[in-house]
């Protein structure tokens, strides 16, 4: 059954997912490009900054990657209505795994392309004194990341239209609510304090946040 | 039980004062006629006197209060800690601490330090404070579920500045503020990753080894040509790139365009040379953390010999006070500086916990969401 549902996701998947391994595994190389240039020896701080400015790259790419493999777990669901799903022998708990680890395994492929770019960028450059490698521990970072997009993507569409609807009508409600606040003059920010939450340990998203040193000192 | 000081009355006796000799009928013909510069200043004189007497008025009901209030004052060295009710034990472990500290640093001096009130306040906790009028009293605030070295910490930061006056002139020029109680470790690693970022050849040169770049890299010694003994041409462009224009003259500032704009050095060389030495960025931000290594090698007496001589050079100062040649105390500074290397920017231990976590959390909401139904 496994086999059978990852096949049919790798099908469907297989071309979007060819073009985000190709981008992530671009991605540290593209990143390390500065530091072949004519930087001199001492420009370790030049070096920091160029590196630095890729990190917003670096969580979009797990974001987007996340995002890409729920939708496409999910999709032909949908279109068929889960007729289906329903139509298998199966418990609707077991059938989620089913997906979800279809999805996790094809993930596999970009995630590797990501350790092997960042592998091949770094033992291409060398480096002012001081300054030291972090491929494996960016590679982790950005796996885990994807994982948490993916999850979240994953949980959000293996509902109904109706429950995503909900979803996506609590976020407008908080910003229309957060407009209100601004124009009433209150000073409330509830959107800050529900970024902060979010984004700051143990929140979910605390992963995606800071920078994503492929170089560091 | 504590009453609580009536915020502001005071604020109404200093503006009833400052404005009563608006009160005061002027003659028909002063009304009449704009006043002299001499009644303007007999105004002024007045206003000072009432302002005098209204000051020393609201310390004396305010002394009156404090004394009607449980206050307790406690003297350890040279400090008074004036505390709500008798002192907690948290507060004296903080009050021992400072002396501690200070005594780390300055030895016997600290015996010689000038006395302090310093009013220790529990943030969060409403009652009077005595130093609402009076400005000779500092405030220590922490909050409850603070250490006894956080308000350590804060009574300390709150001495730096007067303590610091005590050293001579040279030394504070060089240092900065004069460091009182140990270097926090994000400091140490502040000076780690400027040791390797450093856009001053010295430094980067020190990073690697060079005993001698780091004595010029700390700026042990005054400097004829810091624009060449320091920095690259490379490193004099960003150097002039960080100055502001305003400490530039009018004259020299078409310098810095070319300097940083064309590239020119020989631009970037003729206006460092042209201005003085202090616009000129210091090879290393943070020279005090050579005084830590310093003080802390040389124990006991080690800053009493450094202000023994305040004459001598720097290196020499420094080096009597570690108790050591002047190279040892760059080796050992450097090695403890290199063992502050700072993590890398990477996940912790416990975000990557958190995130599997709730991987885990998220799987199991997609498989209790909402059921699918036909139609």
């Amino acid at each position: 059954m496994f086999g059978q549902i990852l096949y049919t996701q790798w099908k469907w998947s297989r071309a979007t997912l060819a073009i985000a391994t190709v981008i992530v595994f671009a991605l540290p190389v593209l990143a390390v490009q500065p530091v072949g240039r004519a930087l001199g020896p001492w420009q370790a701080m030049e070096i920091l900054q160029d590196v630095s400015s890729w990190s917003g790259w670096f969580a979009l790419s797990a974001m987007m990657l996340g995002l890409l493999a729920a939708t496409v777990a999910w999709s032909s669901d949908h279109k068929g209505r889960h007729v289906y799903a329903l139509s298998l022998p199966l418990p609707r708990w077991h059938y989620v795994l089913l997906r979800y680890g279809a999805g996790l395994v094809l993930l596999a492929a970009p995630l590797a392309a990501l350790w092997i770019g960042s592998l091949l960028a770094t033992a291409s450059v060398t480096l002012p004194a001081g300054l030291r490698t972090y491929p494996n521990a960016l590679a982790l970072r950005f796996a885990l990341a994807a994982l948490i997009a993916y999850s979240t993507f994953f949980a959000i569409t293996a509902a109904t239209t109706r429950t995503a609807g909900y979803v996506l009508g609590i976020l407008a409600g908080l910003f229309a609510l957060q407009l209100l606040l601004v124009a009433s003059g209150l000073g409330v920010n509830i959107l800050e304090g529900l970024f902060g939450y979010l984004t700051t340990w143990p929140g979910p998203f605390e992963v995606f946040t800071g920078r994503w040193m492929l170089i560091d000192v | 039980m504590s009453r609580r000081l009536p915020v502001g009355w005071h604020a109404v006796v200093v503006v009833t004062a400052l404005t009563r000799p608006l009160a005061i009928p002027l003659p028909a013909c002063a009304q009449e006629s704009v006043p002299t510069a001499a009644e303007y200043r007999q105004r002024t004189e007045r206003l000072v006197e009432l302002w005098r007497q209204a000051e020393a008025a609201a310390q004396r009901a305010e002394s009156v209060l404090i004394a009607q209030t449980a206050f307790d004052s406690t003297r350890v060295g040279p400090f008074i800690y004036v505390t709500r009710g008798p002192a907690s034990p948290k507060e004296r472990e903080g009050m021992r601490l400072v002396q501690a500290r200070l005594e780390a640093v300055l030895g016997s001096n600290a015996a010689g330090l000038p006395t302090f009130t310093m009013f220790l306040e529990r943030r969060g906790v409403e009652g009077p404070r005595p130093v609402q009028l009076s400005t000779q009293i500092r405030v220590a605030g922490y909050l409850d579920s603070e250490p006894a070295e956080v308000i350590a910490d804060r009574v300390i930061s709150e001495v730096a500045t007067p303590v610091h006056q005590l050293v001579d002139q040279a030394l504070r020029d060089w240092v900065g503020l004069f460091p009182l109680g140990p270097m926090p470790e994000w400091a140490w690693q502040q000076v780690y990753v400027d040791l390797v970022t450093s856009r001053a050849t010295v430094t980067r040169l020190c990073f690697v080894g060079s005993i001698e770049a780091c004595r010029r890299a700390l700026v042990l010694e005054r400097v004829e040509a810091p624009a060449t003994a320091w920095y690259d041409s490379t490193g004099r462009r960003w150097a002039v790139g960080t100055m502001s224009s305003w400490d530039i003259p009018r004259p020299l500032r078409h310098l810095q365009t070319t300097c940083t704009a064309d590239g020119s050095d020989a631009s970037c060389l003729e206006l460092l040379r042209a201005l003085d030495q202090r616009y000129v960025p210091r090879p290393l931000q943070n020279p005090a953390s050579l005084l830590h290594v310093s003080l802390r090698l040389g124990g006991a007496g080690a800053f009493e010999r450094l202000m023994s001589d305040p004459t001598a050079p720097l290196a020499t100062r420094l080096a009597a006070a570690a108790g050591m040649p002047a190279d040892s105390l760059i080796v050992a500074w450097r090695d403890t500086v290199l063992a502050h290397r700072p993590a890398a920017q990477t996940i912790t231990r416990r975000s990557g916990w958190a995130a599997f976590a709730w991987i885990l959390v998220l799987v199991v909401v997609a498989t209790r969401s909402t059921r699918w139904r036909l139609g």
